[in-house]
């Protein structure tokens, strides 16, 4: 990469109003080089109108979106092409309209690892929709792109689709910067360094996924007991650090808000009661939940 | 895989070519046969043929002519539109657009569309010609490659026109439509008013009034055809590349 800017995507204050209807309301969005960051939000919430603004393909109202590099690719939900290209032709044709020199071996290599390995030769007329993604995400890469905009990259595919879709996309980190917007968590969780969450056009949470995960879970344990579940329902009750508690069979939960009080008192309180423990653990809380709590 | 190469395979893949290619030539043969064989064909159908004035070799050529100024300038229309309606598919638009310039895109279309109907109309022009030689009477050649060129000037005017549109629609069929409706208002306003040899639309009768001896006097709308074709082109790019996708 050519530029070395620490943040090839950043917008400042970026607004986009549709007659009476706010898509996005003042994002300050700022990606860091070689990274992939996530973007989340419930449908509706902007994303779509983020990467637009974000390709140049659609105007702010107000504010600004920079996006520097010397390619920059773009990825619609729902690719699509000529229909009497073959598929060859397209990757071909992406690397040509971007400047980008490319020997045949290439191509056919990017689609290869696309899964289109033998279908270079077919028009596109008779590609499904997974099939599309799998070619719009070649012509992508073929590019070889500093700045990579995806729209929902993994929306159309078979569960071994969106793993390949994934690992091209993990193979990316380092060499271009990938924004691409989901609404399906477990594939942010597993290739975002970072993320933002969008809701109704703000942009509520950015960072990496660690600290979305720490600041807005809160800390739940799991008390598996031999005996006397009642008993720790009753004596957690009463002590001020406790916050949500319930049991279900052996297993008693205990969600605090005071994670250094649980550390501290919990297992005193446990010992006071006498029931013997077998385990005491932290569950961690998945990131669907934190994220139906930040836009909710 | 330029994007010239992309518009070659655009005409030739969706059969665009062939069907320019098969309109104006089907029209350029039935011209000469039409006027050859008027006078057998009122015969066959027990009609008097006195009643019509004589048919001349020039005949023949304006009735190619004629026709192509109606049903092959409509196929220009949808031919034209299909190249240059480029938001007409948004996902399709986006590929392009993010990797090109709209000038880009926009000049190639231009470019080989404008060279498509050219050259069928040439195409189309030669085969009447001949034809014309061959059944009727050999026409001065220099008329005809002169009037010929001049219908190719206002073809690419049209394509441009049809550029125009295509920056304010999206729609293919809707930009060849209105892109008809435009050149039909601008042919009937050449009709009325003192600017007629100004108007790209006097270069429609041109190859027909060549053939019949008349003068050179297209150049006025010559100019204006080249300088309006140019404006057009670049007003078109611009409103695309201000216009959200």
């Amino acid at each position: 990469m050519e530029n070395q800017t620490p943040h090839p995507v950043i917008t400042d204050r970026l607004t986009k109003v549709y007659g009476s209807t706010v898509a996005l309301a003042g994002v300050d969005l700022t990606v860091s080089r070689g990274t992939v960051y996530g973007l989340v939000g419930p449908n509706g919430a902007g994303k779509t109108t983020l990467l637009g603004i974000l390709a140049g393909l659609r105007h702010p109202t107000s504010g600004s979106a920079t996006v520097q590099g010397r390619r920059i690719s773009v990825l619609p939900d729902t690719p699509a092409f000529d229909k009497w290209l073959t598929a060859r032709e397209v990757v071909a044709l992406s690397a040509s309209m971007s400047s980008v020199d490319v020997p045949q071996s290439r191509i056919d290599e990017v689609l290869e690892e696309a899964g289109l390995g033998d279908a270079t030769k077919r028009k596109v007329k008779g590609f499904s929709r997974g099939m599309l993604q799998r070619l719009g995400l070649a012509a992508s890469v073929i590019t070889d792109p500093d700045v990579l905009l995806l729209d929902e990259p993994a929306a159309a595919l078979d569960p071994a689709g969106r793993r390949e879709v994934l690992d091209l996309v993990d193979r990316l980190k380092g060499r271009s910067t990938v924004l691409f917007s989901s609404h399906i968590l477990d594939d942010v969780q597993a290739v975002s360094d970072e993320i933002g969450i969008l809701s109704r056009g703000e942009l509520v949470f950015q960072g990496p996924l660690d600290r979305l995960l720490s600041e807005h879970s809160t800390t739940t344990y799991g008390i598996r007991v031999v005996s006397g579940v009642e008993d720790v329902l009753a004596a957690l009750a009463q002590v001020p650090w406790s916050g949500t508690v319930s049991a279900r069979g052996s297993v008693v939960s205990l969600e605090s808000p005071d994670v250094d009080a649980v550390q501290r008192e919990l297992v005193p309180l446990l010992a006071s009661l006498g029931h013997p423990v077998v385990s005491i653990q932290p569950i961690s809380e998945s990131l669907e939940s934190v994220f139906l709590k930040v836009t909710s | 895989m330029s994007l010239w190469r992309l518009e070659w395979l655009r005409l030739v893949r969706t059969q665009r070519l062939a069907i320019l290619g098969a309109v104006y030539g089907a029209f350029a043969l039935l011209g000469p046969l039409f006027v050859r064989y008027l006078p057998e064909l009122l015969d066959a159908l027990g009609e008097e043929a006195a009643v019509l004035p004589e048919m001349t070799p020039p005949d023949a050529i304006t009735q190619y002519v004629v026709n192509m100024q109606q049903i092959g300038l409509l196929v220009v229309a949808f031919v034209g539109a299909a190249a240059l309606a480029i938001d007409a598919d948004f996902e399709i638009s986006v590929f392009f657009r993010s990797r090109t310039t709209v000038k880009e895109i926009v000049k190639t279309r231009f470019v080989m569309t404008s060279l498509a109907v050219s050259g069928a109309f040439v195409f189309g022009s030669v085969i009447a010609y001949v034809l014309t030689g061959i059944l009727l009477e050999w026409l001065d050649v220099w008329p005809m490659v002169v009037g010929v060129l001049l219908q190719c000037v206002y073809l690419v005017f049209a394509v441009a026109v049809i550029a125009l549109v295509a920056s304010a629609l999206r729609k293919t069929v809707a930009v060849a439509l209105v892109s008809v409706g435009a050149l039909v208002v601008l042919g009937l306003a050449s009709l009325v008013t003192p600017l007629a040899p100004w108007m790209p639309s006097d270069l429609l009768g041109a190859l027909d009034r060549l053939i019949r001896g008349g003068r050179f006097e297209y150049w006025r709308a010559v100019i204006t055809a080249v300088a309006a074709t140019g404006l057009l082109l670049v007003f078109a790019v611009h409103r695309l590349d201000r216009r959200e996708v």
